[in-house]
């Protein structure tokens, strides 16, 4: 009876007004694994997570947008009874937040300030400015802070003026400040950073948005004296000697990959993630360093997302001397529009965000999400690194030999971007290489692909089907998109 | 057992299960055959407590009772509990008890005994093993806490809850006993405190065919809302299981086909005989059910028919009444809250009518939402009616699909004929001005981007072109009455003629279409004419001041501004290093800083605010003559930076900033008589022959009684701790102090008017 209704057709086409595209369809499944906590700030609080801190005392620091730093104790209990207590207030949209030798360093939109409680009694008392390098004349000019470097600087990445333009000192630049206000200019030409820090290989990144000379949301190194692609920044050049000369300018409409050729200090994008299928803010990341508390994925980056209120991963490699790597769905089904995420020292992955100013899926306010691994391993592609003629595909788990040496379970497709002035860009040049063969490795956590087409300076997206791990699992999310900077020489 | 008194007219008979059957599942058949013990009560579907068409009443039993986990059939048996984590929820003297007698422990349970057959300490044995196998089952889930005892607050708040949010409209009212309620029995021998918490908080895991669905409760309200349900339970800690049965149990498990409902993924079909074979009159067993003879008379009815095609309506009703969307919903005047439960569907906002509180019919529904919305609220409940306090809770994707497709395949409604205009600015704005407050003011009811204009706060408008189809809204608009009877909605176009004909030539069709583009970019459609958002005030608060940095009026953003405990406040410019203004009483209202981007001004809460000079307050000058050095709002001042501030025991700041060599130390005491500051700059050394400090400037400057007093537009007055004077230089008109070796200087501002 019921293979009546699986026939007819369905009205699948959807109306126009859907902005926040479709979820991945996987939030059921991946609650087996990482279960999400909700834990609603009690009022007369009301916290807009932009930045966490751990203390030394193992209490969680959270700085908001309103501007407050509160310290949370019991986030980590596993049903949570927290305690809020405010330990700070009056920044500018706080978003980014480390605790170092009795202070917190707080990057807000002003300042880098140091944050001090000088007479012991729970509250700040001492703010004392640490740099204020950089102008801050205009909407839309946030400054994004990373944790400490392992030389003791903070990496501020300075979004632009109103989002397009440089009208104020640095604007669409990032520095490196030591904890003393030396201030060095790393790089030029970003445009709207939203998280900054580690990679988790000693190499700091940020994340960049959609918009002028970006295609899509990305991943990106930053390079001492790169320049990350939007030259509206190139003014300030004559303020920062060290940097060297004024960059060629990019031309436009072109391709990332042709003017990496044209203009030297251009650094392309290290991990893009395609447009709504892969969120459409990217936003604050922290590398997994958790001891596998949090599960199989240690030493990746987890990172949000503003609009679809989604955590995904991402894994980054050196090759020929240019960082580049994959992204991947994680957990999806999120309250809030994600800004940053922070790991407890339980392994707990917290998150938290805004819903105000730009679309989000989850509507929620006021509330931090909680993401514990629950012990049980899902079947994932844990990882995707590129190979001279193909990708070595890693899995958490070992895969079922019979499907996963079949290379008709892995198909791929590749495109990349208009590297433009204009807002954005469609995908752009679709090839579809050719998956020769599917190799598995011996213990059945690796497969080798050998893969016809493998194109320079595009993402590649990699679809695994019908593959089953040793206990049948299948695959809770099939999709990988690597970004080919770089070919390995055989 | 008198609640079950009479309810169990079991349907018995030995002659059910043919010979081969028995011969294979020997104890399965066994229990079949067994009587039931006592009468006790009949397995309660939710959805079936109406008059009901008896086939369709028939099929549902089959899938809920999972008749057909075993018997082969085209229907999805609802499934059973998964029990991989039972040792996380259950006490293990519950579940012993349980299997022994599921009847027995849960009147009203749809899981047959199955050890009905045996004797008494073989039951009782067979149980046990069970029960250890059962709970022996590898869990990875959160362990059990020791259960904290639930305080009296938390069992009100729980009880409120419960009567609130939508329990009741399955389970019993607290003091009622329901037909056809849910049982909630022995809980408190079934669950502690966490694990119930637990299973509140995500339903679907232990019990994932959705029949009680995922209200997505808070942590503290599935906290609260276990308080009460075990608010009569004694306070008991977990007790660690003994296992010592497990390998018994594993048998009994395999010899039951425990799994075939419980495990279905390890059960292959089929074990029975298929459904479309059996015969309605002869091949049903009762007792292990304990069915009463109407629910035996559905059965036979419906396997009597098993090979009729339905059509899609009729799969709708069924299906509807498998998760008894019925319990909340109408859909074709079928359901809706009944008789008992309908008052305890209630609403914030009365105002907004039967509306407000009864949860929205589901006629046609698969042609108002749009495939996604209906999808998400299907999956994942919805929270865009906050005036009910009835809650759409989430029944997750699986047990939804059938029903999604069948709604979006099958509900039609007429397509609504219309002019469209051009697709632009024009329209957008033409649709912004309809539904302002001048207008068609749809903005009176509904609220705009959860901003409302009154107290009323029916549906947001920024969510609409994200939920309905364009044709729903269309038709909707043009007769709302046609759609809700009671509905509070008016009709802007009686008799297809727009109220307000001037816009649009009047055109009905072009009207709602420009209302339709304004409202497709959801939140970020510009906001309408009437529509406030709530202020938010900031202000010093029990004797302490408060302080935010953002954008100011006349200093830009890089403004500290500062409310003082006795309503004094200031702007100070960190970009400049200056006093940027000064305002008395309440300190500041938030909205445009700490709503949307949070791009616009703190707005100061006085009508006047006096305002200092734009440039900085330090100078270095060669003589009186010597103009001021100019430098634009905004823009850092040369030579000066800005080193951050601490504030004392009543978080009053105390600016410090470099200029010339020196630290300067800028502290600014509010008095308590709420009409003057002393503000206190030291330096950390003799100011120079050459430093000067402006004070104010501007034609609303004036001499006071002595060169110490000065008055700025007569009404806040400059009491000066070192002589100073007014000049003028280029047409413009300054009050500075020569501070050639000072080491301090102070100001008293004092406002002469409140």
């Amino acid at each position: 009876m019921k293979t009546v209704f699986t026939l007819l057709t369905l009205a699948t086409a959807l109306p126009a007004a859907e902005p926040l595209a479709d979820t991945w369809g996987t939030a059921e499944r991946e609650e087996n694994y990482y279960r999400i906590t909700r834990i609603t700030v009690p009022e007369p609080h009301f916290i807009e997570p932009g930045c966490f801190a751990t203390t030394p005392d193992g209490k969680i620091a959270i700085g908001s947008r309103r501007g407050d730093i509160f310290i949370v104790d019991g986030l980590s209990l596993p049903i949570p009874d927290p305690t809020f207590h405010k330990f700070a207030a009056g920044f500018d949209e706080l978003l980014g937040l480390d605790w170092r030798d009795g202070s917190f360093y707080a990057t807000h939109a002003a300042e880098l300030t140091r944050v001090t409680d000088t007479d012991n009694d729970g509250r700040a008392d001492r703010y004392d400015t640490v740099s204020d390098v950089w102008g801050f004349a205009n909407y839309h000019e946030y400054a994004l802070g990373s944790k400490f470097d392992d030389e003791g600087n903070i990496w501020v990445a300075l979004g632009l003026s109103k989002s397009y333009y440089s009208d104020a000192l640095f604007r669409g630049w990032a520095f490196k400040i030591s904890a003393d206000g030396e201030a060095t200019p790393i790089a030029s030409g970003l445009r709207s950073p939203l998280g900054v820090g580690d990679n988790g290989h000693g190499v700091m990144i940020y994340t960049e948005s959609q918009g002028p000379w970006n295609g899509s949301c990305s991943l990106k190194v930053l390079k001492p004296s790169g320049f990350m692609g939007h030259p509206i920044s190139y003014n300030w050049y004559e303020f920062a000697p060290e940097m060297g000369p004024v960059p060629v300018e990019p031309n436009s409409p072109s391709r990332m990959e042709i003017e990496r050729e044209r203009v030297k200090e251009l650094v392309p994008y290290a991990v893009v993630f395609p447009f709504m299928r892969m969120g459409r803010s990217t936003s604050g990341f922290v590398v997994d360093e958790t001891d596998g508390k949090f599960g199989p994925f240690g030493g990746q980056i987890f990172i949000g997302d503003h609009t679809i209120s989604v955590v995904m991963r991402a894994t980054m490699e050196e090759v020929n001397g240019v960082w580049q790597g994959a992204c991947y769905p994680f957990r999806e089904g999120l309250s809030t529009g994600i800004l940053n995420s922070h790991f407890t020292p339980a392994g707990q992955l917290l998150t938290g965000g805004t819903t105000r100013g730009w679309p989000v899926r989850g509507s929620r306010t006021n509330i931090l999400e909680r993401l514990d691994w629950t012990g049980i391993t899902p079947f994932e592609i844990k990882e995707v690194t590129i190979e001279p003629d193909g990708f070595l595909l890693e899995f958490t788990k070992p895969v079922d030999p019979e499907t996963a040496s079949q290379s008709e379970n892995y198909t791929m497709d590749t495109f990349t971007h208009i590297y433009q002035s204009g807002y954005g860009s469609p995908e752009v040049d679709q090839t579809e290489p050719k998956v020769l063969s599917a190799k598995v490795s011996d213990d059945g956590l690796n497969v080798r692909l050998k893969v016809e087409g493998v194109v320079q300076g595009h993402v590649h997206h990699i679809k695994v089907t019908d593959v089953l791990s040793t206990e049948k699992d299948e695959l809770l999310h099939v999709d990988a998109y690597y970004t080919v900077n770089e070919i390995p020489a055989k | 057992m008198e609640q079950a008194a009479g309810a169990a007219h079991n349907f018995q008979s030995n002659t059910f299960l043919k010979p081969s059957l028995s011969y294979r599942y020997p104890l399965l058949t066994a229990a079949c055959l067994s009587l039931g013990s006592a009468a006790l009560a009949q397995p309660i579907i939710g959805g079936l407590d109406r008059e009901m068409d008896a086939i369709l009443a028939g099929r549902v039993l089959l899938t809920e009772l999972n008749c057909v986990a075993c018997h082969n059939s085209s229907l999805q048996a609802k499934g059973a509990p998964a029990l991989r984590e039972t040792s996380t929820r259950i006490q293990q003297s519950y579940l012993e008890e349980f299997l022994t007698d599921p009847h027995q422990a849960k009147p009203g349970t749809t899981m047959p005994n199955l050890l009905g057959s045996l004797e008494k300490e073989e039951q009782v044995e067979a149980a046990k093993s069970l029960s250890d196998y059962i709970l022996s089952l590898q869990t990875e889930g959160t362990p059990t806490l020791p259960a904290p005892k639930p305080s009296a607050e938390s069992t009100a708040r729980g009880k409120e809850l419960y009567h609130q949010v939508g329990c009741v409209a399955c389970h019993n009212p607290e003091g009622s006993s329901l037909e056809n309620s849910i049982p909630l029995h022995r809980l408190g021998e079934k669950f502690i405190h966490s694990a119930l918490v637990a299973f509140l908080e995500n339903p679907h895991k232990a019990r994932p065919s959705a029949r009680m669905p995922d209200f997505q409760l808070e942590l503290s309200e599935a906290t609260d809302l276990a308080s009460y349900l075990l608010r009569d339970a004694k306070v008991r800690e977990s007790v660690q299981a003994d296992l010592s049965r497990v390998a018994a149990g594993k048998e009994w498990f395999e010899k039951l086909h425990c799994a075939q409902c419980h495990d279905p993924e390890q059960a292959p079909l089929p074990l029975a005989k298929a459904l479309t074979e059996l015969d309605g009159n002869r091949d049903c067993s009762a007792t292990d059910y304990q069915l009463t003879e109407t629910q035996t008379s559905w059965i036979q009815a419906a396997l009597q028919s098993m090979d009729d095609e339905w059509d899609p309506q009729r799969e709708i009703d069924f299906q509807m009444t498998q998760l008894n969307c019925y319990a909340c919903h109408q859909r074709d005047g079928k359901g809706g809250p009944g008789d008992g439960r309908d008052s305890y569907f209630t609403t914030t906002n009365l105002n907004l009518g039967e509306q407000a509180r009864i949860p929205p019919s589901l006629s046609h529904i698969g042609a108002k939402l749009i495939p996604y919305t209906l999808k998400e609220t299907l999956t994942n409940g919805s929270k865009q009616r906050p005036y009910m306090n009835t809650r759409m809770p989430a029944y997750g994707s699986a047990p939804t699909k059938d029903l999604l497709e069948l709604f979006l395949a099958h509900d039609k409604l007429p397509v609504a004929e219309f002019t469209r205009n051009e697709v632009n600015k024009d329209a957008r704005l033409a649709g912004q001005t309809l539904v302002g407050d001048q207008h068609f003011s749809c903005v009176a009811c509904h609220t705009f981007n959860g901003h409302a204009m009154t107290t009323l706060n029916a549906i947001d408008m920024t969510v609409m072109a994200n939920r309905l189809t364009e044709n729903w809204f269309h038709l909707f608009l043009r007769n709302p009455q046609q759609f809700h009877g009671t509905t509070i909605m008016p009709n802007f176009w009686p008799d297809g003629k727009s109220i307000r004909p001037e816009m649009l030539d009047g055109d009905r069709g072009k009207q709602i279409d420009a209302i339709w583009q304004y409202l497709e970019p959801g939140q970020q459609a510009r906001m309408p004419s009437g529509v406030r958002p709530e202020p938010i005030f900031l202000d010093a608060d029990q004797g302490e001041a408060v302080m935010l940095r953002r954008q100011y009026t006349g200093i830009g953003k890089r403004g500290i501004g500062v409310g003082y405990p006795s309503e004094l406040n200031i702007a100070f410019d960190a970009a400049q290093c200056r006093l940027g203004s000064l305002w008395q009483g309440p300190f500041g209202e938030m909205s445009a800083v700490w709503r949307g981007q949070g791009s616009g001004f703190v707005k100061e809460r006085s009508k006047t605010v006096y305002r200092f000079p734009v440039g900085p307050a330090l100078a270095l000058l060669d003589d009186m003559e010597a103009a001021w050095p100019v430098v634009e709002e905004a823009v850092k001042a040369p030579g000066f930076q800005f080193k951050g501030y601490t504030l004392d025991a009543v978080q009053r700041p105390t600016f410090r900033y470099l200029f010339d060599g020196m630290e300067i130390k800028d502290f600014f005491e509010d008095q308590s008589d709420g009409s003057t500051f002393v503000r206190s700059l030291t330096f950390d050394k003799k100011g120079s022959e050459k430093l000067f400090f402006r004070v104010a400037a501007g034609e609303k400057v004036t001499a006071g009684a002595d060169e110490k007093t000065y008055l700025l537009d007569g009404q806040l007055q400059m009491k000066l701790s070192l002589p100073g004077q007014i000049r003028t230089v280029d047409s413009q008109q300054e009050l500075i102090v020569p501070l050639a070796g000072a080491e301090s200087f102070t100001i008293t501002y004092e406002f002469l008017t409140k």
